[in-house]
């Protein structure tokens, strides 16, 4: 009997660890618990995904609105190949929805976060058109040459791409042979392989969601959110509350130790660098064959929705003021600006509807206006 | 891999259950290689310094048996340069390069050392120690040399005790390996219920402590003095139930698998002088020094400034065992200055030591006079600029009711915190744990102590501050 259930233990555990490892099994797992219903079912995004992480009862997001095929999307030939580059704003309103994109012949939606993209050749006969979508807090970590070149498989790979004046900025080109430099490389590789195979680098928040992401365990969660706020007036999560108590704000978007921040406080030397990956993204995507490359970087929720009550560094603002810009950019800040408060949700770090809504009616007026 | 985490949870299940599951005779393999995964999950590469250390010590301890006279010496001295050669160049080389740099720029002198940025590898200090208790043990002939080459990698890198101890000796850890553990159920409930105690000392106590702390100590200017005696106060239960906690998780899980380690505290903030707080903080550091460097030294038969000088010695090494930097070595100085005045105090006033005051209300204020002594010293531990001690220190000497008291959690948490340290006091005066651990009540003080954890526990996966060392 002993035996027996030290071999359930064993095993559950062994299975516990082996799954939260590997990204593969995770993203089944999660499809699985979707799925399921009733007191087993998940509640970790299913309410916004910052209520997962808080619990507070006021800030459980009950409907979640989806945004509908814009009119007049269909009143012109579609004649284009649209590749939309883009992290959770982009993905979770329109992954599959090509139709809902003016002009737009062939849809290929590639996720940021994912580690390799395949994509399909390039169609020769028609304008291959690229967006790339970001949102602020993302920027520093997602939006460079060195993570986008290491994912991307494109089809017609053919030229390199060529150094610009500003790469100076960022690369250093050391062609000695320097074997210090050469072992350092060899054990952050070690290092990198062996973390990834064993220690996923969101092992922890893995194991939580599949032990403790059910329905049931919901009400003990909320109960001890309220206990928190109601006797020690804090949230027990990695999320920050607004001083008027109406919005929630993703905690790596407020902290000042956090780049992607938007009270970090950035110099003007960072700004250049991140110019300067941007001018390099848009070289290597023109070396690549696309037609025409835009990229838009949405600003964190809080710079729109709060009264800067925490700080405010103007990352966006700076970057797009930036002489050294040589990338086409659209910038939808002013538009997202007007009734902020309506295209975001309360505790959620994504837009809702209202603002993805904004955003697409600006992407189908810039596909319109491209020449035939 | 941090004891407060689900990720050891589901570790020390499948560890302890496949341990259950083998045969004695394979168990050594399986903590070896479990202890194996438990430290590469902090930066894998730095196994192979432990290899190092593992490696030179077995062969040391093997020589040094085989050996007598001037080789045997001469073994002893290569494996104690190795350890603390490892040390040197991880922990103090930046630490050394500085300050060689700076007394050279007071003299004109052109120094360059090349730069070698490198974080430390977790627990170094601990398992260096350990390592070196093994050779200076089977040197003196209290232990003999483990032929076993796993067995003595397991003495070094047994998971429980790796990253922040205790310390042990290889008279008390290393024959354990050999023992067969059967299962115990009163020993399990003993050991998962220590290590429900050390999980909640950490995260419902220390991890609380730490958010009035932190901040307090990141923003020393904005802080009045009133703040920053309640936090010096914190950061004194802060660090006490940080590390307790680790070492209460330590043993208890050891216990669960039927080993036994030492005890690394016994209620140290109610020590009445510091040599009594000594013999209750960090027991197995405490005494590591008094085995192999006090006493090698004399001890206390010698003359009285040589005495003196003895004492001084072993608590600078103790802060400059913490870390590499001037504010431990300050630490360690106080210290050991402490007790040389009390010792000097008691000379002349035998009346006044504490081993010889029966009033209650007089032992209560020795109990307080050393709590104040040990918290004072903590601030130069917690703070590593002069500027801002200095600063620290001008704070609390401005200090005036008219001071504003503000901290980073509201009144009602505040007195919460109070409330903890004060349960955690008589908790240790009345030995509610060993009462406890004994394992009447189990089902109800295990669930009690697991509710408590859940709903009061600060969950942000904050390392030990012992891991730094």
């Amino acid at each position: 009997m002993r035996k027996n259930i030290a071999a359930i233990v064993f095993l559950g555990c062994f299975m516990l660890l082996g799954f939260s490892v590997s990204e593969y099994s995770m993203n089944r797992i999660t499809g699985v618990k979707y799925r399921l219903k009733g007191i087993v079912g998940s509640h970790k995004f299913k309410y916004g995904d910052l209520f997962g992480l808080c619990y507070l009862e006021d800030f459980k997001i009950k409907k979640v609105d989806y945004v509908d095929k814009p009119i007049n999307v269909d009143l012109l030939p579609r004649d284009l190949s649209l590749y939309l580059i883009c992290d959770s704003y982009g993905f979770g309103p329109f992954e599959g929805k090509s139709d809902y994109f003016s002009r737009v012949k062939e849809f290929h939606i590639l996720k940021l976060k994912d580690p390799q993209w395949e994509v399909p050749p390039f169609d020769k006969k028609k304008k291959n058109v690229l967006i790339f979508e970001i949102v602020l807090r993302n920027l520093y970590n997602d939006m460079n040459l060195k993570n986008i070149g290491s994912k991307t498989d494109f089809a017609n790979i053919s030229n390199s791409i060529q150094s610009s004046p500003t790469t100076n900025i960022l690369v250093k080109n050391d062609s000695s042979f320097n074997p210090l430099g050469q072992l350092r490389k060899s054990i952050t590789w070690i290092n990198q392989k062996i973390s990834r195979a064993f220690y996923h680098k969101n092992l922890e928040s893995h194991l939580e969601y599949i032990l403790f992401d059910f329905d049931f365990l919901l009400p003990f969660k909320m109960w001890k959110a309220e206990l928190i706020m109601k006797y020690f007036n804090r949230i027990d999560g990695n999320a920050v509350l607004s001083r008027d108590k109406k919005f929630l704000f993703m905690e790596n978007t407020v902290i000042p130790s956090f780049k992607g921040s938007s009270t970090y406080p950035i110099s003007d030397l960072e700004i250049e660098a991140q110019v300067n990956e941007i001018n390099l993204l848009n070289e290597f995507f023109k070396s690549k064959g696309f037609d025409d490359v835009l990229f838009s970087i949405i600003p964190n929720p809080y710079d729109l929705v709060s009264t800067n009550e925490f700080g405010q560094n103007n990352q966006l603002k700076r970057l797009l003021a930036s002489k050294n810009l040589k990338a086409k950019m659209l910038d939808i800040t002013p538009k997202l600006s007007i009734n902020a408060k309506n295209n975001f949700f309360q505790s959620d770090t994504h837009w809702n509807s209202n603002g993805a809504k904004i955003w697409l009616l600006e992407i189908n007026q810039y596909l319109n206006s491209l020449p035939q | 891999m941090v004891f407060n985490s689900l990720h050891f949870l589901v570790f020390f299940g499948l560890i302890t259950s496949a341990y259950f599951l083998l045969n004695h005779k394979h168990r050594w393999l399986l903590l070896l290689l479990g202890s194996c995964y438990f430290y590469m999950a902090f930066i894998p590469i730095y196994i192979v310094i432990l290899g190092f250390t593992i490696v030179i010590d077995y062969f040391a301890g093997i020589y040094l048996e085989k050996f007598t006279g001037q080789k045997k010496k001469v073994f002893l001295a290569l494996s104690l340069i190795a350890n603390v050669g490892v040390l040197a160049v991880f922990k103090y080389y930046h630490f050394i390069d500085q300050n060689i740099g700076f007394l050279s720029n007071l003299l004109g002198v052109n120094y360059h050392l090349p730069a070698f940025n490198i974080l430390l590898p977790i627990g170094l200090s601990f398992h260096t120690f350990q390592a070196m208790s093994y050779t200076i043990e089977v040197y003196r002939g209290h232990q003999k040399a483990e032929r076993n080459f796993g067995i003595y990698s397991l003495y070094v890198m047994f998971y429980p005790q790796l990253v922040a101890g205790p310390i042990e000796r290889p008279q008390n850890l290393l024959h354990q390996f050999y023992e067969k553990h059967d299962w115990d159920w009163s020993r399990v409930k003993s050991g998962l219920l220590q290590m429900a105690f050390g999980i909640f000392k950490k995260v419902v106590i220390a991890d609380r402590f730490a958010m009035v702390v932190d901040p307090a100590y990141q923003d020393l200017s904005h802080q009045s003095g009133l703040n920053l005696l309640v936090v010096a106060f914190f950061y004194s239960f802060q660090i006490y139930c940080d590390f307790s906690g680790y070492s209460d998780v330590a043993i208890g899980a050891s216990r669960v698998m039927g080993f036994k380690l030492m005890d690394n505290f016994n209620g140290p903030y109610l020590a009445k002088s510091l040599p009594d707080f000594w013999r209750r903080w960090h027991i197995s550091l405490s005494t590591w020094f008094k085995d192999y460097v006090y006493f090698s030294l004399g001890g206390n038969r010698v003359s009285i400034p040589k005495w003196y000088l003895n004492i001084m010695i072993v608590f600078i090494l103790s802060g400059i065992w913490h870390g590499a930097s001037w504010n431990f070595i300050i630490w360690g100085f106080l210290h050991g200055a402490f007790q040389v005045i009390g010792l000097t105090i008691n000379r002349f006033f035998p009346a006044l030591a504490a081993d010889k005051i029966e009033s209650i209300f007089v032992k209560g204020v020795y109990q307080i006079w050393t709590f104040s002594l040990v918290t004072l010293a903590w601030v130069f531990f917690r703070i590593p600029k002069f500027s801002e001690v200095k600063l620290f220190f001008k704070q609390i000497f401005s200090i005036s009711f008219k001071d504003s008291f503000h901290l980073a959690l509201n009144t009602n948490e505040l007195i919460l915190c109070f409330c903890l340290a004060a349960v955690l006091i008589m908790a240790e005066k009345y030995e509610w744990k060993k009462t406890l651990l004994k394992g009447q009540y189990f089902w109800l003080v295990f669930l009690v102590c697991l509710t408590s954890i859940y709903f009061l526990g600060v969950f942000n996966l904050k390392q030990f501050i012992y891991f730094q060392f």
